[in-house]
């Protein structure tokens, strides 16, 4: 009844403040959609703005803007990097509409920029703690195999640390890698991950933009603790048909679009796959009749992205999105058959509807996927395990702008998963032996959200937001108010302070035994035994323009962490049917420092970033229930990117890393167990504090070298990247362990620490090409 | 900080013979230090049997270790249902204590024997599970004929079997023309955990998904494991068949 009261409260005071902005004011707007002259391919980000009123806004992903102004004639100035500046003067008698075609200023700097004048924006912004990237981002910044990967730069950002070198799993501010909610194109993402965590799913060709937010969750988003990745595909051009793609040391990637109809109508197609299985299953033919030799399993992955946009009218719009995924592991051998496939499936509808120049909406309907099998035959025999998690979700969100001081945004949101966690079937072709385990859940999953993004007089500005979240799991309910809170104060109009406060719950859980996301990880919805987490973070921090080039932020958090779930000693997930009896749950929280400073403009950019934080656990059953570091705790980050641009076709850059070693459990002490008969004496490791020791710190350099061929033909453009990953050859360790030294006669003489590096000094060069 | 070690397997017909040793540092010399002069107590069905200190050696037919063993016509007695109440007791005053049963043996039905390949086969084991009850088992296969490779030992429980007839296979282990002893451990929960935890923590020691994990002892003031089993145990011959793809037990 209590939290019943508060919810009411909450809707109340949400309700009257959205009424609130509806007021009568004599005011004008302007609105219109913004598209790119060439490919008419709607341009995000892009700052138009009115100096003689002092307002401005932002295009959104569909390129959409809408803009108040309380005069009778404005000159709007329209702004975006790499794109002519427009501006133009309106007489207004009523509101209008408007719609720009913007030219570019350079042919090398066609591709998506997301932000224009990101700086001045973000000085004025409510939001932080948010982290903004392009594909060109990835492309310019020097890559492990010369596979450009976005959210392996977003690891380069504070407060965001990898899982191990050279994976792309993301730790956002002491979550874990299952906290982060994936989401492409409003669908959620099960598993970002290629090869273990060494790839991420996102093709860079086929990506536009993506928003990370590492706290000062918008209330649209929801089901994660600790950070959101929205990622927004690319879409075909309405004009004329191109293809661009990459070929690299270890896969190619391919890129088709164009208009279906002029336009009206347009796709776009981008895949890519490894080429690993190619070389090994050459080199098992060529050793088919050596005996001694044992065949190379083959690994490949593949992705597909597929996009189809259609613009029925100024008022309609609609796409579709796919986007499907598979890492393939072969082992063909005798008569022993083992493959082991997992990736994701995704499939949106969506229509875009604008109202009125005020109000629009977005409505997506989604199916999302990701599943593993693991089959084997050996003979008569056969084994196959499979998990699987599914949603059908359908969506809407609104955005309303009742005047220039007000931006409301509200939405529902409602997904069915269904769950099919460590489902085995094995047994011989005649019946006799027959073994079979697995369970299946379903849940729901509901929410709906509003908040406001306005302004009280010319200093302050706030973003109040409520997202009310239902999950229900066969009987067992649970439901979460969520409020979402930030406030910015300009200092001057090249300082701010910010401060946020977001509650974030999350219903559904990645089962993980291991310190590495695992494509085996089973997701697992909260039920009577499994409460869902949530987390509490408080954020604040200042927002500074240095001179016109160099922006500077300072952020100070605070995560409280609820219900966290880790497993007892020694438990079984695979195939186990009573999975909740091997839980444990307790909580974390964690704290730091990040420093960022970025510098976007001129022949010299890139950033530095340093963040200090700790990051604790605590769980009754694990380390006497003392508290203990996560094993990612880490006290100093430290990232620079540097990219230079030494002449028009040739780009030079540069980055370094610095972290602190990973928290680690090391065995203090040992015994010998010789168990019964038919075995042999054994060393056993003691372990008795959890992640009670550290690795060595861990640093990088890698640097890149980008050469443009010159254009033999208008429109064409092609480039060589070469890239050195660990150019000093820096043996980081990516574990530790103790090993029995033994004399020539087989006798223990000693024991030893050693280490296992992954990466040494990689030289790799890739060629892309656009016509 | 070091604690002592506990190692007590309990066969019927069998004397009571234990391994009592310290642990140690990780990084200190590799050698056993077997604790002395401790007195043992085993109570059974009222009765009190005392396994005293030996020299620490090795016992000549299964070459194990004990420090502490009855004399041999002092043996565990045949009973599944009393337990066995274990206390331990050092110069030092630290007190190990632990109890155990033994569980009632489960008869192997078949051997059979799988391959294609020239050289090596793989094995399939049948026996009978009860359905009724929670089940751990461990199954042991040594290859006595000829030497190197092919041991089979694998731990598990019954959850994921469906038939009453229980069946577990191994993969190309075993070489043909060898003999191959198979041993079928019905074994307690207690025993279960601590062999699966300290396979973790031995696992855990390379690898870097694994989280490590905490042996898990069924004793009280120290580690280690006290139990009892009553293996069974078949042969087989692993030959040829006149058909190349099949090979059958004889």
């Amino acid at each position: 009844m209590n939290n019943f009261c508060k919810f009411t409260f909450l809707l109340t005071f949400s309700f009257f403040n959205i009424l609130n902005t509806v007021y009568a004011q004599n005011a004008y707007t302007v609105s219109g959609t913004i598209k790119d002259k060439v490919t008419n391919e709607p341009v995000i980000g892009v700052v138009v703005s009115a100096p003689s009123a002092q307002t401005g806004t932002m295009s959104d992903e569909n390129g959409f803007y809408s803009i108040s102004i309380p005069f009778d004639t404005i000159t709007l100035v329209i702004e975006q990097l790499g794109y002519k500046k427009e501006v133009i003067v309106i007489n207004l008698g009523q509101d209008m509409s408007v719609d720009f075609l913007l030219a570019g200023d350079d042919e090398h700097l066609k591709e998506i920029v997301i932000e224009g004048n990101p700086h001045k924006e973000a000085i004025n912004s409510t939001q932080m703690s948010k982290i903004t990237l392009s594909a060109k981002d990835a492309k310019q910044v020097p890559v492990l195999f010369g596979e450009p990967d976005l959210l392996k730069i977003l690891q380069l950002k504070p407060g965001i640390q990898s899982g191990g070198e050279g994976t792309s799993g993301l730790y956002v501010r002491g979550g874990g890698p299952d906290q982060n909610l994936f989401v492409v194109d409003n669908a959620i993402v099960y598993n970002p991950n290629h090869l273990f965590g060494l790839f991420s799913i996102f093709n860079t060709d086929a990506v536009k933009s993506i928003d990370l937010y590492k706290g000062d969750f918008p209330a649209q988003y929801g089901g994660r603790l600790s950070s959101v990745v929205d990622v927004k595909l690319n879409e075909g051009s309405e004009t004329k048909t191109s293809v661009r793609g990459g070929i690299g040391l270890i896969a190619s990637r391919l890129t088709v679009d164009g208009p279906i109809k002029k336009d009206k109508a347009s796709y776009i197609i981008s895949a890519r796959r490894t080429y690993f299985d190619v070389f090994t299953s050459q080199l098992n033919r060529m050793n088919k009749n050596n005996a001694s030799y044992d065949p190379i399993p083959a690994y490949y992955f593949y992705d597909l992205n597929g996009k189809v946009n259609y613009t029925l009218n100024k008022k309609n719009s609609f796409y579709l999105t796919g986007y499907f995924g598979r890492d393939v592991f072969k082992y063909n051998q005798n008569s022993l058959d083992f493959t082991f496939n997992w990736g994701n499936s995704v499939a949106v509808g969506g229509w875009n509807h604008i109202f009125s120049d005020k109000l629009k909406m977005t409505t997506s309907v989604i199916f999302s996927e990701y599943r593993y099998n693991i089959k084997n035959r050996f003979k008569d025999f056969s084994f196959k395990l499979s998990s699987m998690v599914r949603d059908f979700t359908v969506q809407s969100d609104f955005i309303y702008k009742p005047s220039e001081k007000h931006n409301v945004k509200f939405g529902l949101y409602a997904s069915t998963h269904r769950y099919i966690v460590g489902r085995l079937r094995a047994g011989t072709d005649d019946g006799t032996v027959q073994l079979g385990l697995g369970s299946v859940f379903d849940s729901q999953e509901g929410a709906i959200y509003a908040s406001d993004d306005f302004e009280v007089g010319a200093r302050w500005k706030f973003n109040t937001g409520l997202r009310l979240s239902l999950f229900r799991n066969k009987s067992k309910y649970f439901g979460g108010i969520e409020p979402r809170v930030a406030f910015r104060y300009l200092i001057n109009e090249k300082v701010s302070w910010k401060g946020s406060f977001a509650r974030m719950y999350q219903y559904i859980h990645l089962i993980s035994n291991s310190g590495a996301s695992l494509p085996t990880d089973i997701w697992y919805p909260s039920n009577s035994t499994v409460k869902p987490q949530r987390s509490d973070q408080v954020a604040t921090g200042l927002s500074l323009l240095i001179g016109d080039k160099f922006y500077l932020t300072d952020e100070v958090y605070y995560k409280w962490m609820k219900r966290q779930i880790d497993f007892k000693d020694g438990a079984m997930i695979y195939s186990n049917p009573n999975l909740d009896q091997e839980f444990v749950f307790g909580k974390g929280w964690a704290y730091g420092n990040e420093i960022y400073l970025e510098k976007r403009k001129g022949k010299t950019t890139g950033w530095i970033g340093y963040t200090l934080s700790w990051t604790w656990k605590q769980f009754p059953y694990i380390n006497e229930g003392e508290k203990f570091f996560a094993r990612y705790d880490r006290r100093h980050d430290i990232s620079i990117v540097i990219v230079h641009k030494l002449t028009e076709r040739l780009n030079i850059s540069g980055t370094w890393v610095y972290g602190t070693g990973n928290a680690v459990s090391l065995p203090n002490g040992r015994f010998i167990l010789q168990d019964i008969e038919g075995t042999t004496p054994k060393v056993i490791p003691v372990y008795s504090k959890r992640n009670g020791f550290r690795m060595p710190p861990f640093h990088r350099m890698d640097l890149g070298l980008i050469y443009k061929f010159k254009p033999k033909k208008e429109g064409r453009e092609s480039d060589l990247t070469f890239s050195i990953y660990n150019v000093y050859n820096r043996k980081n360790a990516y574990f530790i362990y103790f090993d029995e030294i033994q004399n020539e006669f087989g006798v223990t003489t000693k024991f030893q620490a050693k280490q296992v590096s992954l990466f040494p000094i990689i030289p790799s060069l890739t060629y892309n090409f656009k016509f | 900080m070091s604690q002592p070690v506990v190692e007590f397997y309990l066969e019927p017909g069998k004397p009571f013979r234990l391994l009592l040793t310290e642990s140690a540092g990780y990084f200190d010399p590799p050698q056993i230090t077997p604790i002395e002069g401790a007195t043992v107590e085993v109570v059974h069905a009222g009765k009190v049997y005392y396994p005293t200190p030996q020299p620490f050696g090795i016992n000549p037919v299964n070459k194990k270790f004990y420090n502490y063993s009855t004399d041999q016509n002092t043996v565990v007695p045949l009973d599944f249902d009393s337990d066995f109440y274990v206390s331990i007791k050092d110069k030092n005053g630290r007190i190990i204590e632990g109890r155990t049963s033994i569980l009632r043996p489960v008869e192997i039905d078949s051997i059979s024997f799988l391959t294609d390949d020239p050289e090596k086969a793989a094995i399939q084991v049948k026996f009978q599970d009860n359905p009724a009850t929670d089940d751990y088992y461990r199954i042991i296969g040594i290859q006595d004929s000829i030497g190197g490779e092919g041991k089979w030992d694998l731990i598990f429980n019954d959850d994921a079997i469906q038939t009453e007839q229980g069946g577990i296979g191994s993969n190309y282990i075993f070489f043909q023309g060898s003999k191959v002893i198979i041993q079928l451990f019905h074994i307690s929960k207690e025993y279960y955990d601590f062999v699966t935890s300290t396979k973790n923590a031995s696992d855990s020691n390379g690898n870097p998904f694994a989280q490590p994990s905490k042996i898990m002892s069924n004793v009280t003031g120290g580690m280690g494991i006290i139990t009892g089993f009553q293996p069974t145990q078949k042969r087989a011959y692993c030959a040829i068949s006149s058909d190349s793809a099949s090979i059958s037990a004889r």
